[in-house]
């Protein structure tokens, strides 16, 4: 018995060593969880959520995850073949969530834009008050592709990106998004947090 | 400023102050990182459940009621986190990752040699049950006690032994096959 409990430790102690190893979190991670606080603190987010243990039911609606951008360039490009503008494009991916959504849920919600040529990218929406440089998008470190990720309520919430470029600053919808037009024909786009009933 | 207690950044953060709330994700950030990527087997899923957490614990702050052990507190978020995205992703299809990303983010993280192992043994640590995969890494990679993993996840200290027991079996199983194969 003895025996067999040192060889697990031995085991075990061969196997996590090179798990031991430092992982270290993307310089741009404490700016993005700031930006997604401070999103929050708009929303009141100082007031306490439900009591008990809220945080083992969460339901996250996550949008684009960095990993499908393989699949969703590809995707981009059809979307997009038939216009110049072929180097941006936004990309969505809606989780469906398990329950229905409380009034406490929080939804964070990543949205990743794509441009190879951006300075920098906003998100704007009714969650920010539409002010163009409240909500920055961060660089990920790859290529040209920007993100953040932001809590938002249950329900609809329309939204575009602002992209500042060499020719200067464009509102853009995401082409992967439900369009909706103001009524100056504006084009934005839309998105549904939480379960739709 | 980085040399405040967790309680006195707390207090502050439940004031206003977000700069606070900045050193305490400084502070917890690339530890719990580590666990996440261990758990997830992905740094993208990992970033997204960190970001998650610190989001919550933001916003739960006020419940907090024991300020001084903010990070053991945190780390039960994290914990969660990782579970939820876990078994929803274990719910969907396996996502496409490119190879060569995936070799490479590998190659960069960590020393020269170490990287081969590192995927054999990330690949064999996600093919556990995630029960056992979260004890194995508080035990072995966060180097927890039993007592310290039963406070964080809410399961007793037999319990836990026994997953790690099973982790340690199977994963050995699982290498010997990998290494049998090649």
């Amino acid at each position: 018995m003895i025996d067999e409990l040192n060889r697990d430790d031995a085991f075990a102690e061969r196997v996590a060593k090179p798990l031991r190893a430092p992982e270290r979190a993307d310089e741009t991670f404490e700016a993005r969880v700031l930006t997604a606080v401070q999103a929050a603190g708009r929303k009141g987010a100082h007031q306490p959520v439900a009591a008990g243990t809220w945080w083992l039911r969460p339901r996250t609606v996550r949008v684009t995850p960095l990993a499908a951008l393989a699949l969703a360039a590809a995707l981009s490009a059809v979307v997009l073949g038939s216009a110049s503008l072929v180097r941006r494009a936004a990309y969505r991916e809606l989780l469906p969530t398990a329950q229905a959504a409380s009034p406490d849920t929080v939804h964070v919600v990543r949205f990743v834009f794509v441009d190879s040529n951006a300075r920098s990218v906003s998100i704007v929406g009714a969650f920010n008050g539409w002010e163009k440089n409240a909500t920055m998008l961060y660089p990920t470190g790859k290529s040209g592709v920007w993100s953040v990720s932001i809590p938002l309520d249950a329900g609809r919430h329309e939204y575009a990106f602002i992209v500042s470029d060499a020719k200067g600053e464009h509102w853009i919808a995401d082409p992967l998004g439900e369009p909706v037009h103001d009524e100056y024909g504006t084009e934005s786009s839309a998105i549904f947090v939480g379960t739709q009933t | 400023m980085e040399d405040r207690a967790d309680a006195a950044l707390v207090a502050a953060t439940l004031n206003g102050d977000l700069n606070s709330y900045g050193v305490l994700v400084r502070r917890y950030q690339d530890t719990y990182f580590r666990f996440a990527v261990r758990m997830l087997g992905d740094r993208e899923d990992a970033d997204d459940a960190l970001q998650s957490a610190f989001v919550r614990a933001f916003r739960a702050l006020r419940d907090c009621r024991e300020p001084v052990r903010f990070g053991a507190w945190l780390y039960q978020i994290v914990i969660n986190e990782c579970r939820t995205l876990g078994s929803r992703r274990a719910r969907r299809e396996r996502r496409i990752v490119p190879a060569e990303d995936e070799l490479e983010r590998r190659g960069v993280e960590h020393p020269e040699g170490a990287s081969a192992d590192m995927q054999e043994i990330q690949h064999a640590l996600d093919q556990l049950d995630a029960d056992q995969r979260e004890a194995f890494v508080l035990k072995h990679v966060e180097e927890l006690s039993y007592e310290e993993m039963a406070d964080l996840t809410g399961a007793g200290v037999s319990a836990l032994k026994m997953r790690v027991k099973r982790a340690c079996d199977r994963l050995r199983e699982l290498l010997e096959e990998s290494r049998s194969a090649t």
